[in-house]
């Protein structure tokens, strides 16, 4: 009888993955030290390394076949945000990522899960879960203006206004699904 | 009025529940079943088994969610991944890169394997649904002779029930050890390697043995493995601690109204104080196998055990403690936990199998995962005249499974040897 096969293969593609990951520790490493020794009073290796790091999240991420839509684009919604925050207090700290780049980012997301619901809305409870943490996030420009923390409250007040609509529209279209995703996922 | 499109889910089975938390690279927890057909297997049709099997027993057809205190199953609209074999058999079941399942076919050769992650089903109902994708193999591969079977379905009745809940004494009284067990001593293979050895046993010859000595086939093949651990490992290392066998038991045989295909099984811990009971030949330690088998195998024992675990997993405090939590702590104690047993033999005994496909198969197999505490699981089960018992390790050394067959051809049993490799040079296949 011939029960296995003879050579048995690792799995490679974990293999290359740590290989990569492990190359690129060490170029921002590198690029720490070239940075130091070049131009060290610019420091424009933590951004190429924060750039690193979030094409690492994002790659990872969609390497895991099967992504759901909806988780992915909250996924991308904390890690840009995350990102531009990192970008502005290096850079001195101006506001732009809390006035402009949260709720840009907020604004495009929600817009998203309002298409991908209507586009799939026989699916919409793979998406539901996800749905309520895009809105919990959403919270965040309402949070910055009530804190007094936005110069420019605009863009703001429209992301604050159109997850809200997006929340809404979920409720009034979805909320059995909503409801019970939330049964399921708190089930004791 | 029903949603069409609504999702279908479930709770885990009281059982179920502590694997998706205990699990990963090192603790799979996957089981496996395998098929030796007697003509190349054609993945086409393999796929095509697979989907039909999946459409009758639905319960399979599940991806495993996250909840805030528990895991959950839910509807999988997507198809199973078929591949050919690759990798060690049992490994854990990536399963986002397995279309989500918690089971995985692959097919070498004229095999056809089936890996379960045992937060699905338990062995018995894992092998019912194996059996029906052999079935439908052989009739798609073989249309002309089975032209009546392909117009008509065979009818299958099952529940997803937890029948733990169900049946489980809340007055009972664990009966669990709090012994600790000896632990497998040696070196481990490297690269993440499982050495997979199976002992092709000639059942006519081993029955007659077992009924010469009065006992069970499940008692004497116990009693040689205990004695093989006792002679190969425990002896060389100088144990102290008792050898402790585990032997799942399938509790549909003590609940026959149940009919879950969810898990519903428990089990048996033999306790062989070596030292202190003295039992240093293989016949004292039969005979303490037969005895400690008639004090344990009982339907108060098991209930007891049984309702023990389930008490445990309806325990109000650790309901409401969240999954990651849960999570943390199960696997930051789980290698304590795993030190109550030394190794665990399941024998799922007959595979019945209709008249008319039997020509089409040799024999089936069964493995466990073995696991960095529990480093050699071993496991049977019958076809025909065939038992195959088969030894998963993960110990850089099979002297346990070399003694264990050359006692059985000590006894005038004929055992033919089998094996991925792994481990070959040191194994004799000459009978």
């Amino acid at each position: 009888m011939n029960l296995y096969p003879q050579k048995i293969n690792a799995k490679k593609t974990d293999f290359i993955i740590k290989i990569a990951i492990l190359i690129s520790f060490f170029v921002g490493v590198g690029l720490v030290f070239i940075n130091r020794f070049t131009t060290p009073d610019i420091k424009w290796a933590g951004y190429c390394n924060a750039g690193i790091v979030y094409v690492w999240i994002t790659v990872l991420y969609a390497l895991n076949k099967n992504v759901n839509i909806a988780s992915h684009l909250f996924i991308q919604m904390v890690a840009l945000s995350a990102l531009c925050v990192y970008f502005d207090i290096r850079l001195g700290f101006q506001a732009w990522s809390i006035n402009l780049a949260i709720p840009m980012i907020v604004i495009i997301i929600n817009i998203a899960m309002v298409i991908l619901s209507i586009a799939s809305y026989s699916n919409y409870m793979r998406y539901a879960f996800f749905q309520l943490l895009i809105a919990l996030a959403s919270l965040v420009p309402i949070f910055l203006i009530y804190e007094n923390l936005v110069n420019d409250k605009t863009l703001s007040i429209v992301a604050s206004g159109i997850s809200g609509l997006n929340l809404l529209m979920s409720l009034i279209f979805h909320f059995k699904d909503l409801k019970e995703e939330i049964i399921r996922k708190f089930h004791i | 009025m029903k949603k069409e499109n609504k999702l279908y889910w479930r709770r885990l089975d009281n059982s179920a529940k502590i694997f998706p938390i205990s699990a990963g690279k090192k603790y799979s927890t996957v089981f496996r079943f395998s098929a030796v057909l007697k003509e190349e297997i054609d993945p086409e049709s393999l796929k095509q088994a697979v989907i039909l099997a999946l459409k009758k027993y639905k319960s399979f057809k599940v991806r495993m969610k996250l909840g805030v205190f528990w895991n959950y199953f839910e509807d999988n609209p997507k198809d199973p991944i078929i591949e050919e074999e690759k990798d060690y058999p049992c490994k854990y079941i990536d399963y986002k890169r397995n279309n989500n399942y918690l089971f995985k076919v692959t097919y070498y050769d004229q095999k056809i394997n089936i890996d379960i992650f045992h937060s699905l089903t338990d062995g018995n109902n894992g092998n019912l649904f194996f059996r029906e994708i052999i079935y439908n193999y052989i009739e798609l591969t073989h249309p002309k002779e089975f032209e009546e079977e392909l117009r008509t379905t065979r009818k299958v009745e099952y529940t997803t029930e937890d029948s733990y809940m169900k049946n489980y004494d809340k007055s009972a009284k664990s009966n669990n050890s709090s012994q600790k067990a000896y632990v497998l001593k040696g070196e481990k293979i490297r690269l993440a390697a499982v050495s997979a050895i199976h002992e092709i046993i000639d059942t006519n010859e081993l029955k007659a043995l077992c009924q010469k000595e009065d006992c069970t086939v499940t008692q004497y093949l116990s009693a040689v493995l205990i004695y093989s651990i006792y002679e190969e490992n425990y002896k060389k290392n100088n144990g102290e601690k008792p050898i402790k066998l585990c032997i799942p038991v399938n509790l549909k045989k003590y609940f026959p109204n149940s009919q879950t295909i969810s898990n519903f099984f428990s089990y048996i811990t033999l306790e062989a104080e070596m030292k202190k009971d003295n039992l240093n030949t293989f016949e004292k330690i039969l005979d303490f196998v037969k005895k400690d088998f008639k004090k344990r195998l009982t339907e108060e024992e098991i209930i007891k055990t049984m309702s023990g675990n389930v008490k445990l997993g309806n325990n109000p405090f650790i309901r409401v403690v969240p999954l990651f939590l849960k999570k943390a702590i199960v696997r930051l104690s789980y290698l304590e936990i795993r030190k109550y047993t030394t190794i665990t033999f399941s024998n799922v005994g007959r595979i019945g199998i209709i008249g008319k496909y039997k020509p089409y198969i040799e024999c089936f197999l069964m493995l466990i995962a073995p696991e960095p505490v529990e480093k050699i699981k071993c496991s049977a089960c019958t076809f025909e005249d065939k038992m195959v018992f088969t030894f998963t390790s993960i110990l850089n050394d099979n002297s346990i499974e070399k003694r264990f067959y050359e006692f059985l051809k000590e006894q005038g049993i004929k055992v033919e040897i089998e094996s991925n490799g792994v481990l070959d040079e040191f194994i004799s296949t000459k009978n």
